[in-house]
């Protein structure tokens, strides 16, 4: 019974003291706006775009290096002839 | 908006698409009782307002990935700022958490006699970091019932809980709540 009573004006009191806060007017406005600017404008390129990228910029590197490597290959082989 | 309402449906169809407008709707219509779910868990308004910030800059980022169920879109934006604020007791755990009297002068107490603020107002201190000392969902409980005035039933969906088990919940939370009430008592 004395729990009951205990619990009965514990409930009065949260029901008393919690009540719901206002967030300043100014904070929800400026935080809808900074929730619009986290989306730009984006420029959307194709998604195949990177790979050929990529897989041409290793073909001209790979093409690049053997190419040197050849000049270098001449350069010895002709200095030592000489 | 009844978060059931065909309306609320489509603007979070918009929403999850994409629509910034629809975000703006749901952001509208869920800010104020993010914040005060925050607030009441924090205790004070800066670390509310910066936590409050986050859960829906978190929601805006993943509402792409948002599976829509028979749950209410809120109780999403709850467990987001259920985890954020659990993330902040544990970053500011060595940090007392006991709300300050400039803090909750914005809890207006339904009691409203002038002469007996100043009473009422450190009863609400006692109260409130009393609650502090509860776990998570406890604290969770309390605050989607009382602030709120959520049934047993939506606090269950919010939480994910039946609703015998919120039940069940709440009154062990009011009894440990008495304990830590007559102990902070004794100790003054």
């Amino acid at each position: 019974m004395k729990n009951k009573i205990d619990n009965t004006k514990l409930e009065n009191e949260l029901n008393g003291f919690l009540n719901p806060v206002a967030p300043s007017r100014d904070f929800i406005n400026e935080l809808q706006t900074r929730l619009r600017l986290k989306n730009p404008v984006v420029v959307e390129y194709p998604d195949y775009l990177l790979p050929i990228i990529l897989i041409s910029t290793g073909l001209f590197l790979g093409v690049g290096i053997i190419w040197g490597l050849n000049r270098i290959f001449q350069l010895i082989s002709t200095s030592g002839k000489e | 908006m009844i978060q059931n309402e065909k309306p609320f449906r489509d603007v979070l169809d918009r929403a999850i698409t994409g629509d910034e407008e629809a975000f703006s709707a749901l952001y509208r219509e869920n800010v104020k009782k993010i914040y005060n779910y925050i607030f009441y868990r924090t205790g004070n308004v800066h670390d509310a307002e910066d936590l409050t910030a986050r859960v829906f800059q978190r929601a805006l980022k993943h509402i792409s990935n948002y599976k829509k169920t028979k749950v209410p879109f809120s109780a999403w934006l709850y467990r987001i700022a259920h985890n954020l604020v659990a993330n902040w007791y544990r970053d500011n755990s060595k940090h007392k958490r006991e709300l300050s009297i400039e803090d909750h002068s914005y809890i207006e107490s339904k009691i409203d006699v002038p002469e007996k603020q100043i009473e009422k107002q450190q009863e609400v201190e006692k109260l409130i970091n009393a609650i502090h000392l509860l776990h998570g969902d406890r604290q969770q409980l309390l605050i989607l019932k009382y602030v709120e005035n959520m049934s047993n039933k939506d606090v269950g969906l919010i939480m994910g809980k039946s609703e015998g088990a919120i039940k069940s919940l709440y009154h062990r939370t009011l009894k440990e709540l008495r304990r830590y009430i007559v102990d902070s008592s004794e100790i003054v």
